[in-house]
């Protein structure tokens, strides 16, 4: 059933709170419907049961198609609603594409009606073919203030996201939007080869139509459309790469920050300290060692300076009493003359020097020793290990 | 001539003490920053290598590849960088903009986190308070006050071994 545009904006006048409630839920139970309207009903109102029918009469809401128990807001209704709340969805560089598609037909169209002269086709031709741009000047500025849009929902961060899941939604905007159509308009200028070719088309229709006023307007007014689109689309493109691009760059780094780090933790938890020898971070720990500082040097050199050594004082003298006793070679070789055969030397010299310390006694009879170099233990004048002759 | 490098003493006794020197220390800073080249070649002829961040701060790079020291820094960052992160700021942005109150650091905070503390040594308050003063020492922050502390420019320095982690992670899931 056709729906009154009049009736259609009085009951938006009317309940547009109601409206913008169920566009936000998408979709919902006759009961949540009836809730709903009961919270926006005023004492104007008609009452919930009859509210519920003009929004199915007016073409508002619909069943939705996975289950009869559930309704929707229609999409037509849904898309007005977007374009007034600025919740545009976003088109992708396909479906841009898919119109260029259609732009080459149209233009392919117009052409063989200008070359036929079929007044009637081009007038068709050229109704459709500002109609198809309009539709892609409309979808390139949704692209815009849909990505400003998500870009500052981003930014501002009210529901406190981790960077992490941020990313993955600039991401794919970036990877759905920004790059296909910087593909379509800076890289492969699909969108210009199709504009330059309708514009010559244009240029071949004003020719051609050159005395028919009124087509003449059409065509200039074609080729205005031409003009603003490719001056939109493009300003659209740069002004969401400018919007987005550093939000990506921003979120793209410290994603990898809080991974490097959380997998580097991770590492730490389940390997121990090792787990951070990869990390080279060399810090200098320089002491200084055996270095005066300044000040005590000066200090040093001022006590030094002008210095003269004192005389050294005497020796002093050792107590007799206190010399350690030892054995002369003089004496020695005096007592050995006269004693003859020795039959025990060690014990010989330990009776003729009764005060020596042992090591004195050793270290004589080893002089004993060197003084006979020639004696032998089979010696019959030596009598102990040693031989001592006369 | 190298004997007329500006504030030599003082850059030289921070540098050698581990300290990193960024805008915030002025005339050290700016003396390093205008005559970087002579105080290379200087501190090459000496043994100590100056590096310059491309973050604009400088600092001499040690001998030891990670000391006990050094590992406590490294994951006293990890665990800052992580916990921002799942607050749902920007990190990077967080870490310069930010004054943090020690109390709220999130060291000791969870078991996980104090569990990753305790295996680099600091098992407890007195010793995290020495570790933040190692990091006063060091010119990777700043206290305001004694309980609270902004970092410096030159925190980047872990922020790079946090790429580091990072790309290693991605180099091992690749091969």
């Amino acid at each position: 059933m056709e729906t009154s545009p009049a009736a259609f904006f009085r009951f938006a006048a009317e309940h547009h709170e109601l409206l913008v409630d169920l566009f936000r839920r998408r979709s919902f139970t006759e009961g949540e419907l009836h809730e709903v309207i009961r919270r926006h009903e005023r004492p104007t109102h008609a009452n919930t049961v009859h509210v519920a029918e003009q929004l199915q009469s007016l073409g508002v809401i619909e069943p939705a198609p996975e289950a009869t128990s559930r309704l929707e807001i229609t999409r037509p209704v849904a898309s007005f609603l977007e374009f007034l709340l600025r919740e545009h969805r976003l088109s992708s560089a396909n479906v841009i594409q898919g119109y260029l598609a259609d732009l080459s037909e149209l233009s392919t169209e117009l052409e063989h009606a200008i070359r036929m002269k079929h007044d009637h086709g081009v007038e068709r031709a050229l109704q459709e073919v500002a109609d198809e741009v309009d539709q892609i000047r409309q979808d390139s500025h949704a692209n815009r203030v849909g990505i400003t849009d998500e870009a500052l929902k981003l930014k501002t961060n009210r529901e406190h996201r981790p960077a992490r899941l941020r990313y993955e939604t600039v991401n794919r905007l970036w990877d759905r939007y920004i790059v296909p159509l910087r593909d379509l308009l800076d890289t492969s200028k699909a969108m210009d080869a199709a504009l330059d070719r309708l514009l010559l088309i244009v240029q071949e229709g004003q020719t051609v139509y050159e005395g028919d006023s009124s087509m003449a307007r059409e065509f200039a007014s074609l080729r205005a459309r031409l003009i603003r689109l490719r001056r939109d689309a493009g300003a659209d493109h740069v002004e969401s790469v400018k919007e987005i691009s550093p939000l990506h760059e921003s979120l793209r780094r410290d994603t990898l920050l809080v991974r490097g780090a959380s997998t580097a933790l991770e590492r730490l938890g389940r390997e121990g300290v090792t787990a951070l020898d990869v990390f080279d971070l060399k810090i200098c720990s320089w002491r200084r060692e055996g270095l005066l500082r300044d000040a005590a040097v000066e200090a040093f050199l001022r006590n030094i300076s002008g210095y003269e050594p004192a005389p050294p004082g005497p020796l002093p003298e050792m107590p007799t009493s206190e010399l350690p006793a030892t054995i002369s070679d003089a004496d020695l070789h005096e007592r050995l003359s006269a004693a003859g055969i020795i039959p025990d030397v060690l014990g010989w010299l330990t009776r003729q020097f009764p005060t020596v310390s042992l090591s004195e006694i050793l270290r004589a009879r080893a002089s004993v020793g060197a003084r006979m170099p020639h004696a032998r233990r089979s010696d019959p004048r030596m009598s102990d290990d040693v031989g001592v002759s006369r | 001539m190298t004997t007329e490098l500006p504030r030599l003493a003082d850059v030289f006794r921070g540098l050698s003490r581990g300290r990193h020197i960024c805008i915030d220390d002025g005339e050290s800073y700016w003396a390093l920053k205008e005559n970087v080249a002579l105080f290379h070649d200087l501190f090459e002829a000496l043994g100590f290598k100056l590096i310059a961040h491309q973050k604009n701060f400088f600092y001499f790079e040690g001998d030891e590849r990670l000391s006990d020291a050094s590992a406590r820094l490294v994951v006293f960052v990890f665990i800052l960088v992580e916990w921002l992160g799942d607050a749902g700021v920007l990190v990077e942005e967080e870490l310069l903009r930010r004054e943090f109150s020690i109390q709220e650091l999130p060291h000791f905070a969870t078991d996980r986190y104090r569990s990753y503390m305790v295996q680099v040594g600091v098992t407890d308050h007195d010793q995290f308070l020495l570790l933040v003063k190692t990091i006063e020492r060091l010119g990777i922050a700043q206290l305001i006050t004694e309980s609270r502390l902004r970092f410096r420019t030159p925190i980047y320095r872990f922020l790079d071994l946090c790429l580091k982690a990072d790309g290693q992670t991605q180099t091992s899931g690749s091969t």
